[in-house]
């Protein structure tokens, strides 16, 4: 299934990817953000705070957004 | 669900129509049909030239193809540039998402308004302290108008400035400007395709941020005050660099303290003296009964700077001498019980 992905973090593209069915919010996480803890972004799907086992569903807008960003 | 808005409704169809119109803008690739001629004509006469062996000519005509080519080469790149940002394949935001992604920054900040003859969208950040400085809360105001330009500034509510400048209200914002740094390219995606809930959090989490490495104000400096002589930092307790005279700060550096008095103070209430080059505060310094030249306390012999006091020697010496020349037994005034006067001017007259 496609969702859009939205990593806030470095170039801040939006991106529709697609992911296997039943793929948590946690997974997608793991996958995308390799080296990243999740209690350093703010999760959002659909533009909701969401929990790390919500399962995605098609055309979920998911967006990852660094807690700590820093100006110059 | 909350209701439907129609004034967000409608200012979310002016914003997508601004952010349209900037995508066709970025579009607009330049790919110089007729520079591209144009050398094309250059490149065969060139070679016309070089055939009939007009070497002046086809030298000529070279540097003009040069110069034709590196301006193709120029729109070309710059063509290239939009092309690589992705801008072409983005489709331009509708006015239902924008209505949506305002709708979620009005669920997300705990205040949210807009105006929409003005075409701004408010929000304020929660209370921000950084390293135990309290900065207050800030306003992100979205200026719809300045979409292509300058499109948000940041105001704070009730303004927590460093003691050593009143236009930077957090250490990263300069006036109402925040410098971006890290953000700067999610904020100008989420702009470009109209996701405007990552746009404010995203300044949300900038404001929340502290970058040691180039504030325009350091936080260690918040509650400091800049040395009135240098402009260096120096804390607020750090009374031994206080000047007493004018009651400005100074740095370790900057801090003197008058040779006579112990007074400390900067470099403008503790001048020298012109004579001795000594630290000397105002009150030490004295002028010279004689030429009124201001002199320290070691430079003065009897209120009279050295000058003077040689002068008044002199006099002295010359008046001594015209007395004597008045004085039947010479040998009083060389007498060693003779009076000295009371400030011993008349020392000098020991022969050499």
């Amino acid at each position: 299934m496609q969702i859009l992905y939205i990593n806030n973090d470095g170039s801040g593209f939006a991106d529709h990817i697609h992911v296997d069915d039943g793929t948590t919010v946690a997974k997608l996480f793991t996958q995308r953000v390799p080296h990243g803890r999740a209690c350093d972004y703010l999760i959002r799907v659909n533009r909701q705070p969401a929990t790390s086992d919500q399962v995605l569903q098609p055309g979920d807008r998911v967006s990852f957004t660094p807690t700590k960003i820093e100006g110059a | 669900m909350s209701p439907f808005d129609p004034l967000l409704w409608r200012l979310a169809e002016r914003l997508a129509a601004h952010i349209t119109k900037l995508s066709r803008r970025a579009l607009d690739i330049d790919l110089a049909p007729h520079s591209m001629g144009g050398a094309r004509q250059l490149l065969d006469r060139m070679l016309t030239a070089t055939e009939r062996g007009w070497h002046s000519a086809a030298e000529h005509l070279g540097w003009e193809l040069r110069t034709r080519l590196t301006e193709c080469q120029t729109k070309i790149n710059s063509g290239l540039r939009v092309l690589s940002s992705g801008a072409f394949c983005q489709p331009s935001p509708t006015q239902r998402l924008v209505y949506d992604e305002l709708v979620a920054v009005r669920a997300e900040f705990t205040e949210f308004s807009f105006d929409l003859p003005d075409e701004t969208v408010s929000v304020y950040t929660d209370e921000i302290t950084l390293e135990g400085i309290d900065l207050g809360r800030f306003e992100i105001r979205l200026q719809g108008r300045e979409l292509g330009g300058t499109p948000y500034i940041i105001i704070p509510e009730s303004p927590h400035y460093p003691s050593s400048r009143s236009d930077v209200p957090h250490p990263h914002v300069l006036g109402e400007r925040l410098c971006e740094g890290d953000a700067s390219a999610p904020l100008a995606h989420a702009l470009r395709t109209g996701r405007f809930s990552d746009f404010f959090q995203v300044i949300q989490q900038t404001l929340s941020s502290y970058n040691s490495e180039s504030p325009y104000v350091s936080l260690s400096a918040w509650y400091g005050v800049n040395c009135h002589a240098c402009g260096g930092h120096v804390s607020d307790d750090d009374e031994s660099y206080y000047c007493e005279e004018c009651e400005a700060s100074v740095c370790s550096d900057c801090s003197r303290s008058c040779q006579h008095c112990d007074k400390s103070g900067c470099d403008a209430c503790l001048p020298n003296c012109p004579e001795c080059s000594s630290d000397c505060c105002s009150s030490c310094l004295k002028r010279c009964d004689g030429c009124s030249k201001l002199r320290c306390p070691d430079c003065l012999t009897n209120t009279l700077c050295e000058d003077c006091h040689a002068q008044a020697a002199t006099d002295q010496e010359t008046s001594d001498e015209a007395a004597d020349e008045k004085t039947t037994d010479p040998d009083t005034t060389l007498s060693p019980h003779a009076p000295l006067p009371s400030d011993r001017v008349g020392q000098a007259l020991v022969p050499a």
